[in-house]
């Protein structure tokens, strides 16, 4: 999922260039801001970094938030317990805004 | 930073930032110690976790895009349609709509039910069908079955049925409310069967009797609805075959276990579905007990268990003036046996129709025996028929492939260097082979009967003492040993027990290596055989994974020298080898082994082999991986076209390249072209053998897929249950079949979001997700829809 949303992204970053659009529309409902898929590049770009540190710390960032699980679910697909994924939650939290910030 | 470093940079981390603020300092001084680089850097992320929160903004749910199809606003009420005008929708489910409707020609009004049908039929085979059927189910009047009034098509084109509408209550529910007793619950269900029997009499099967087509009017007559509707509307078959299954639109937990098979209906599964019903009027509840309301679930419960006697069920029903334990007493006995006949999974063992049914329902009500009991005992004999025949099935299996091994001694002894010497050796190997072989089987044989191994005794048992035996045995003649032993591994690779296999072969090595030089073809044969079973296990163990490198490896580079030059194991543990690399991802050294083996198999096969058909689906699996879905395509195009040319092609290949090319087909968007391969190549009916079926299944998920991407969810439905019947049976652990099922899994799991049942889906997707384990591509595209699918679901509520 983190790959198709990335790769959207990426292809509407090179389409816009020259053109000044600064909103596009996907479809009739929702209307999204050009802010989303630069964040969204870099947020990649930051999970890139991260994976390199561990793996598993992206695989939860994948999941938790590119797939929506919920911890517990979270904890069930990666056969670690809940405390463990909170941890590596926060951790990767903290590790990609200090990444992104820099 | 080093490993070691950030290890503990995250265990103090998971436990500081759970701390109040306050605390934190005092406890990063103690956790660390003098590690100022730990503490600073810990230091450093907690304060970064404090301002984090905006980096996981929700993600603009229009990026996400669904697979759910909408419903349109209802355009239909107040409509005319021919000389009636549609007043509401009474009911929408699988099969369509149905609406109300009335006819007022001023002198007097007429209620009808009208029912526009949906299915995966073409409007015009559909039409088509209806004019055929339409004069046949126009003369089914009976006094307890929905008229079929007309038939034709709206201005969409649409096709519809008009009907008797019928103002009634379910049957079951009628019951309840009624408080009916059980004798009479039975007179009621034997009007029905007389129906049901009148119709099977104008040679029209139900296939979709369920207490939600039975209404009871308020005078207690009960009415059939949808007679031969379903037939209809089956995918399969003409109107010309009389009986199809009609699986499409049934729930599966009414359909008989020939009809989730994907086996004809006839009027005996008419029966079994007239069981059930008796059941569900007698206890309440359905005879099996399901684990999930999944289509897929329940039919891998109906066809593999035995449904609980009616009188071991709680009682669910409401009888007046009766105690569920007098309800149970009643239905002890006689009610058991005659509910159990009418569910036997073979149809030959049932009633053999609706009349016979009701009759031995008769019966009991005249306190006379029934025939349901008086065939218990042969009953219990056939099932012991049953399970002999699949004991000699095994025997069969294991036999054959033992045979099979000697073959290959005697192939062997032909290209040996002194042929006649040879020859003789081998003659005298193969017969000592044989004495053991059969010694074997017999004393397997007298086990069998003396001490009833049970159903569960396969030819992995018989295998397995067969194992036994060899380890004591032939201690003085190591030739024979070594050749029984890989006779041995390779029938256990082929039941799929990669694990004995590499027992046996790694005992046949050693025995070969005992008496023959260090690269003797035998043993070069015997390192290929074990790198063989090695990656059968790589998907789940990598020590496995490096095993079947190191064994590959050395027959490569042992075969590869100038004097082996043509040796025909050569290409093949390029090509084998290149499947284990695929699988760890090590995909350029993977094409380059392929770019190996291709020539050699052109050389010694020509253009369409089969070897050169697998390089070329490796080929396709490489691109695949690479992201390359037109390569892959072409690839996979290829290996169908080549395998298709072959006269003598297994259905293995067949239906292994074929759902390769039908998955990269259907990610590139060609729907029409995946479908129409598939219903090219796949009919229903025939026998596969368990691997194949297998593979059938996951071609079937792809078949599944495209219905649910054209909408088509009930058709989903039924394909996944036909796919989920042919993964019954066999070791549930199989990696292969687990695999399998858990692309059943993802399918229904798109099934379910099409049908916005997110909680389901998101179960059923976890459910798959979390059984991925190892490192296999077959697991990682798993995982990977499953996330997919699930990114898809709409978030309920934050955490």
């Amino acid at each position: 999922m983190r790959q198709i949303l990335v790769d959207y992204a990426r292809r509407r970053d090179a389409g816009k260039r020259g053109g000044g659009m600064t909103r596009v529309s996907l479809s009739e409902s929702v209307l999204v801001l050009d802010e989303d898929f630069s964040r969204l590049l870099m947020l990649d770009d930051a999970l890139r970094r991260l994976e390199q540190v561990d793996a598993r710390l992206c695989k939860v960032v994948e999941l938790r938030y590119f797939s929506g699980l919920t911890v517990g679910e979270t904890a069930e697909v990666l056969s670690v317990s809940t405390r463990t994924v909170e941890n590596d939650w926060n951790l990767a939290k903290a590790w990609l805004f200090r990444t992104m910030s820099s | 930073m080093n490993q070691e470093l950030w290890r503990r940079v995250r265990d103090v981390f998971g436990e500081a930032h759970r701390l109040p603020a306050i605390d934190r300092t005092a406890y990063l001084e103690k956790a660390c110690g003098g590690d100022g680089v730990l503490r600073s850097e810990v230091a450093s992320l907690l304060a970064a976790l404090e301002k984090a929160d905006g980096i996981f903004q929700p993600l603009p749910q229009g990026l996400i895009s669904t697979a759910t199809h909408g419903a349109l606003p209802d355009r239909r009420i107040g409509a005319p349609l021919g000389s009636y005008r549609i007043v509401r929708q009474i009911d929408s489910g699988g099969m369509g709509e149905v609406y109300e409707a009335v006819r007022d020609d001023g002198k007097f009004q007429r209620r009808v039910a009208v029912k526009f049908v949906r299915s995966t039929l073409s409007r015009g085979e559909m039409i088509r069908r209806f004019e055929a059927e339409r004069s046949v189910l126009a003369s089914l009047q009976h006094p307890n079955i929905a008229q079929l009034i007309d038939a034709g098509t709206d201005d969409d084109a649409m096709p519809y049925l008009i009907m008797e509408f019928v103002d009634g209550k379910r049957i079951d529910e009628f019951c309840d409310e009624h408080q009916l007793s059980i004798t009479e619950r039975l007179r009621l269900f034997q009007v029905v069967c007389a129906a049901v029997r009148f119709a099977h009499q104008h040679l029209v099967v139900h296939r979709d009797i369920k207490p939600g087509n039975i209404l009871v009017a308020a005078d207690r007559t009960p009415k059939l609805l949808d007679f031969g509707i379903a037939k209809l509307l089956s995918e399969e078959g003409t109107p010309d075959e009389r009986t199809r299954t009609g699986l499409g639109f049934m729930t599966p937990d009414y359909a008989s276990p020939e009809q989730l098979r994907g086996e004809p209906a006839t009027t005996v599964s008419d029966v079994y579905a007239l069981g059930m019903l008796l059941y569900k009027l007698l206890t309440g509840q359905k005879p099996y007990e399901f684990h999930s309301a999944l289509p897929f679930d329940m039919s891998r419960t109906i066809l593999d268990t035995e449904p609980t006697r009616p009188s071991g069920k709680a009682v669910g029903i409401t009888v007046a003036g009766a105690s569920a334990v007098k309800i149970r007493k009643t239905l002890n006995g006689d009610i058991d046996a005659i509910v159990l006949m009418a569910l036997r999974k073979e149809p030959e063992r049932r009633y053999q129709s609706a009349q016979d049914f009701s009759d031995d329902i008769g019966r009991y009500l005249a306190h006379r025996p029934v025939a349901a009991r008086r065939g218990e005992v042969r009953y219990r004999a056939g099932k012991f028929i049953r399970r002999n025949r699949t004991a000699s099935i095994a025997f069969v299996i294991v036999t054959l492939a033992l045979i099979g091994g000697i073959g290959g001694v005697v192939w062997q002894a032909k290209r040996a260097q002194d042929e006649r010497d040879f020859a003789r050796l081998e003659e005298k190997k193969a017969k000592r082979i044989n004495e053991f072989l059969q010694q074997m089987i017999a004393e397997s044989d007298v086990n069998w009967y003396n001490h009833g191994t049970g159903p569960e005794a396969t030819a992995v048992d018989i295998l397995n003492a067969a194992s036994d035996r060899l380890e004591s045995n032939l201690q003085e003649e190591p030739a024979v040993k070594a050749e029984l032993h890989r006779t041995i591994g390779n029938t256990y690779l082929a039941l799929g027990r990669a694990d004995k296999a590499v027992h046996h072969f790694i005992a046949s090595l050693q025995l070969r290596r005992q008496s023959f030089a260090a690269d003797n073809h035998a043993l070069m044969e015997s390192e290929y055989y074990l790198a063989g079973a090695y990656s059968h296990l790589a998907s789940s163990d990598t020590s496995a994974a490096d095993s079947a490198e190191t064994y590959y490896k050395r027959v490569i580079a042992n075969l590869g020298r100038p004097s082996e030059r043509g040796d025909i194991y050569l290409p093949y543990a390029y090509q084998d080898y290149a499947g284990v690399l695929v699988r760890e991802g090590r995909l350029a050294e993977a094409e380059s082994s392929i770019v190996h083996a291709l020539p050699l198999f052109l050389v010694r096969y020509g253009e369409a082999h089969t070897a050169t058909a697998s390089c070329y689906a490796i080929l396709g699996h490489i691109a695949e991986q690479s992201g390359d879905s037109v390569r892959a395509e072409q690839h996979y195009r290829r290996a169908f076209n080549d395998i298709m040319t072959f006269a003598d092609r297994s259905e293995s290949n067949v239906l292994e390249s074929l759902e390769s090319l039908a998955r990269c087909l259907i990610n590139r968007g060609g729907l029409d072209e995946a479908e129409a391969l598939i219903k090219e190549c796949v009919a229903p009916g025939g026998t596969l053998a368990p691997y194949d079926r297998i593979l059938l299944g996951r071609l079937l998920c792809c078949k599944a897929r495209i219905q649910t991407l054209r909408g088509d969810l009930r058709g989903a439905d039924q394909t996944l249950a036909i796919a989920t019947a042919e993964l019954s049976g066999g070791p549930e652990k199989e990696i292969e079949r687990l695999n399998a099922r858990q692309l059943i899994a993802v399918e229904e799991g798109r099934v379910l979001i099409g049908r916005k049942a997110y909680f389901e889906a998101r179960r059923v997707l976890l459910r798959a997700r979390s059984e991925v384990k190892g490192n296999w591509d077959r697991f990682d595209r798993v995982s990977a829809s499953c996330d997919l699918l699930l990114a898809t679901i709409p978030r309920v509520g934050a955490e």
